[in-house]
């Protein structure tokens, strides 16, 4: 489903677009500038790359899926003989993107060792969890919105930002009201990722993180397989 | 003989339009098939719809391959590749084919592309881009060829080349192509699709009558008006082959960029 082929070209066509350089450059600069100061306590600093991490793959994925002109999307599709492959392959680039800046987040602190106190086995298990399904978060975001192509790519950035900035705020949104409980379900729910980032020592994971763990991976399938029907129906 | 590709009843509606509609056929490996239409008939979107790109409104396509090659009538702009560069990573989609390269440097030679292998897409010109296309298509060694308007762009000795490819190709796979009018690509077409009709018929080339005009220019650029398949030059005249009905029209244009006319006489 995955080709290689495909993967070189269309890292290749985003290295030249120069369109990579706004979030990465973005995303490393916060990086260090946030380690400024070391003796910062881990998961809190985790934290906050994990979500830059959803806002840096939401750029990424948004550029990724509309780098492509239309009769370069329609002659990709027929080389790769499917629509599937045209839309996995450009996941996996995301993904790729993903590794690396992930990467670079959680390893540039442990490195310099930045931390107040070492970081149990433990903790590090729940930060790569939590940048890859904020990472993941961005992408199904990104790639919806550039698929959804609402009136004009304008809008459609807009759209993002609006979904992210929600997801953010989910929490206390539904402690002034409720209600907004159902009608925010759909929002990624990056508030179940965070609220399992406790300085807590010893760490130990909640009763609630597997429940929430469960919740997120439906979602995450259910929005990838949404993607992609509306994919299938608007090509 | 075994059918490649089996078309029953398909209509297509675009925003409200019906495109065309109750279009019917099949092909084997001995189909050449021309698609004839006007403008905005919906010919290119027949073979986006064959090619798997589109789905049809109305009706059934059925493939019995997935190896399709798919020349568009216009190569994407704005790809940032080199050309033979694009040419291997298409090819490499393909990864069990082991003879890509030597593929690719056969297909570049015939069109000669060999100067142009490292010269960057976005600076080609229509016509080598158009090479590109055709070359990205053959590579896949498909088993079914769509073809949207491929001489577009062409000089004469492409056009030539590409024409004795296709007549390579004829027997081994399906060829399904639209042109605008009857030229060199046409006369490979064995059957002919009229897509407002959506009836296929054996093709029968027109054979208008031809005659040749030989004129005495003064820079070649006045006649930059004649299409490029039609006319050759020889030091300061040229030989235009025009069709007979329209012959009387080319005189006036000619004479109109004062050119002198040496020569009028039927083609044999």
């Amino acid at each position: 489903m995955i080709q290689s082929g495909f993967i070189q070209y269309q890292m290749k066509s985003y290295l030249r677009s120069l369109t990579f350089i706004p979030p990465v450059t973005l995303f490393g600069a916060w990086i260090i500038i946030f380690y400024t100061y070391s003796g910062v306590p881990a998961m809190s600093s985790y934290v906050i790359t994990g979500v830059s991490l959803y806002l840096a793959m939401t750029w990424v994925a948004m550029s990724i899926f509309s780098m492509d002109g239309v009769t370069e999307k329609n002659l990709l599709i027929v080389q790769l003989k499917s629509k599937y492959a045209y839309v996995f392959g450009k996941w996996f680039v995301c993904f790729l993107w993903a590794v690396a800046l992930g990467v670079f987040a959680l390893v540039y602190p442990l490195i310099f060792s930045m931390f107040k106190e070492p970081i149990q086995a433990v903790q590090l298990s729940v930060a790569i969890y939590g940048h890859v399904v904020s990472a993941l978060f961005g992408i199904l975001v990104g790639s919806f919105f550039s698929i959804l192509k609402v009136e004009s790519k304008r809008f459609a950035w807009l759209s993002a930002m609006f979904v992210i900035v929600i997801s953010l705020a989910e929490q206390g949104i539904v402690e002034k009201a409720s209600i907004f409980q159902w009608i925010l379900l759909p929002f990624p729910p990056i508030y179940q990722v965070i609220l399992h980032f406790t300085d807590d020592m010893p760490y130990v994971v909640g009763s609630g993180f597997w429940m929430d763990a469960l919740w997120i991976l439906i979602y995450v399938v259910a929005g990838f397989f949404l993607t992609m029907k509306m994919f299938l129906r608007r090509e | 003989m075994e059918i490649v590709l089996e078309v029953s009843d398909i209509g297509k509606e675009v925003a409200g339009r019906k495109l065309f509609q109750h279009v019917s056929f099949s092909c084997t490996r001995d189909t050449i098939l021309f698609v004839q239409g006007g403008n905005g008939s919906g010919k290119s979107t027949l073979l986006k719809i064959l090619a798997g790109i589109y789905k049809p409104t109305d009706g059934e396509v059925r493939l019995n391959t997935k190896k399709i090659g798919y020349v568009p009538e216009h190569f994407p702009e704005g790809l940032r590749f080199k050309v033979k560069e694009y040419l291997s990573l298409t090819a490499s989609f393909y990864p069990s084919m082991k003879e890509n390269e030597m593929l690719l440097v056969k297909y570049m030679d015939i069109f000669g592309l060999g100067s142009f292998q490292n010269t960057p897409l976005a600076n080609c010109s229509k016509g080598t881009k158009q090479k590109v296309g055709i070359i990205q298509a053959l590579l896949m060694r498909p088993d079914l060829l769509l073809l949207d308007e491929p001489l577009t762009g062409l000089d004469q000795e492409s056009q030539q080349a590409f024409v004795s490819l296709l007549q390579e190709f004829r027997g081994q796979i399906p060829i399904i192509f639209t042109a605008h009018e009857d030229g060199p690509i046409t006369q490979v077409a064995t059957e002919t699709l009229h897509i407002e009709t959506g009836k296929m018929t054996v093709y029968q080339p027109q054979r208008k009558q031809q005659r040749l005009i030989r004129v005495k220019f003064r820079v070649e650029q006045d006649l930059a008006f004649v299409p490029s398949d039609r006319i050759q030059f020889d030091r300061k005249t040229a030989v235009i082959t025009v069709e007979e009905d329209k012959s009387d029209n080319l005189l006036r244009k000619l004479l109109g960029v004062n050119c002198s006319i040496l020569e009028v006489k039927v083609k044999s």
